[in-house]
């Protein structure tokens, strides 16, 4: 996956989001809309990557339709750790 | 926010207007896009020696003049609309807008044969149906006109000012060039990023008025049941156009009328959600999240363009 300087900076900034999240420095809609925005600023150009990117997405999103910001970490835990996994995997191809 | 964004922020606030369902009672926020889009045309005006500060306060008159107008159209087609849904014999207008119906171009007047005998959605949908930027294009020419030759007419506040020709603002008059500069700042940002994209979605209201098909209901009047399918705010307001509705920098809104929605929910790809109380429905690019009986959409969003 070859990203520009601009589009790895966002990339990584995701991974961000989701550490500030778990140490408690944002809340749940930051981290969700944090991360789609990130991916729309990157404008990544490629439509398998930004599928399986709301694939890791998609289950956070559930969880913040049904239950908005009193989502907690131990309610996301799996998912973040999912997309975070995934967010690195892409960054090491890079 | 850049000025396209504008647009569907001016463009949605209008929508609501349109509708009668808007809580907004000054669109001042809604328009300060559209004056950072002036300031950026008027940049031509540095040339013959304007400081940065008139600048701003052109653009800050000049979005006054174009707020009063939309907030002036919008109130009479919340009272058109509100007529003509009353009176089944509504027609849709024929060209996108008919602000000077007196004014009639060859083209109009081959459209108008052309659309003999078709229904008024039936010629909304010609119109509209993949050709969304021929249409875009088409309201920005026409509104430019529009805007260019009215005087107390459609735009009452713009108009007049652009009569006077003397083009003072903020209390200091400018030179034939600067002023020039500025008018052809007004018209443009008036026609292609502010009234015209809210003229396209009156025409929306008012397809809706005759036909029934909301095609973007308002997120503002909470839980909605169109054709069965309840729609939660949530989902209401990530399915209203494109920008209208901003969470921090990110673009919450992303643009998808309830009929794809409902295509989704019928045709989509079914797969499991988080927990047996929801399932996911992919139909292309459009993802909805339902109950399983897909009679309550809960989130709504694009796996992509």
């Amino acid at each position: 996956m070859q990203f520009t300087e601009h589009q790895s900076r966002l990339w990584g900034g995701m991974i961000e989001f989701i550490e500030n999240f778990r140490k408690g420095q944002s809340c749940y809609s930051d981290l969700i809309y944090g991360l789609e925005g990130a991916l729309d600023s990157g404008d990544y150009q490629n439509k398998e990557l930004i599928k399986r990117w709301y694939e890791y997405w998609t289950p956070l999103e559930i969880l913040y339709a049904t239950k908005g910001d009193s989502v907690t970490i131990e309610d996301a835990m799996n998912y973040l750790y999912d997309m975070e996994s995934f967010l690195r995997s892409i960054l090491v191809e890079d | 926010m850049d000025g396209l964004e504008g647009v569907g922020a001016v463009g949605g606030a209008v929508q609501e207007f349109a509708y009668g369902t808007s809580t907004v009672s000054d669109l001042s926020d809604l328009c300060r896009p559209v004056l950072h889009t002036i300031t950026t045309v008027s940049k031509a005006t540095e040339k013959v020696g304007l400081t940065a500060a008139k600048l701003a306060g052109y653009a800050l008159q000049a979005g006054k003049l174009i707020n009063s107008d939309i907030i002036t159209r919008s109130k009479r087609n919340v009272s058109e609309s509100t007529g003509q849904m009353q009176s089944k014999s509504m027609k849709i207008p024929n060209e996108i807008p008919q602000l000077n119906p007196g004014i009639k171009t060859q083209e109009m007047k081959e459209r108008e044969k052309r659309y003999e005998g078709l229904s008024g959605f039936e010629q909304w949908k010609a119109d509209f149906n993949g050709q969304q930027d021929a249409v875009d294009e088409r309201v920005h020419q026409q509104m430019v006109n529009e805007v260019e030759n009215s005087a107390g007419g459609s735009f009452p506040f713009i108009g007049s000012w652009l009569k006077a020709g003397k083009y003072k603002l903020m209390g200091s008059s400018y030179n034939s060039e600067a002023g020039k500069s500025l008018k052809h700042a007004v018209i443009e940002t008036a026609a292609a990023y502010g009234i015209g994209k809210a003229i396209e979605y009156t025409l929306l209201a008012s397809a809706y008025a005759n036909t029934g098909t909301n095609l973007w209901p308002a997120a503002s009047g909470g839980r909605t049941v169109i054709n069965e399918i309840e729609y939660t705010v949530h989902a209401l307001e990530r399915m209203q156009p494109v920008g209208t509705i901003m969470k921090g920098t990110t673009l919450f809104s992303r643009g998808i009328p309830p009929s794809v929605v409902e295509n989704a929910v019928k045709y989509g790809i079914v797969t499991p959600g988080n927990s047996t109380a929801e399932v996911v429905r992919t139909f292309e690019n459009v993802r909805v999240i339902t109950n399983p009986e897909g009679s309550r959409v809960i989130s709504v969003f694009k796996i992509g363009d």
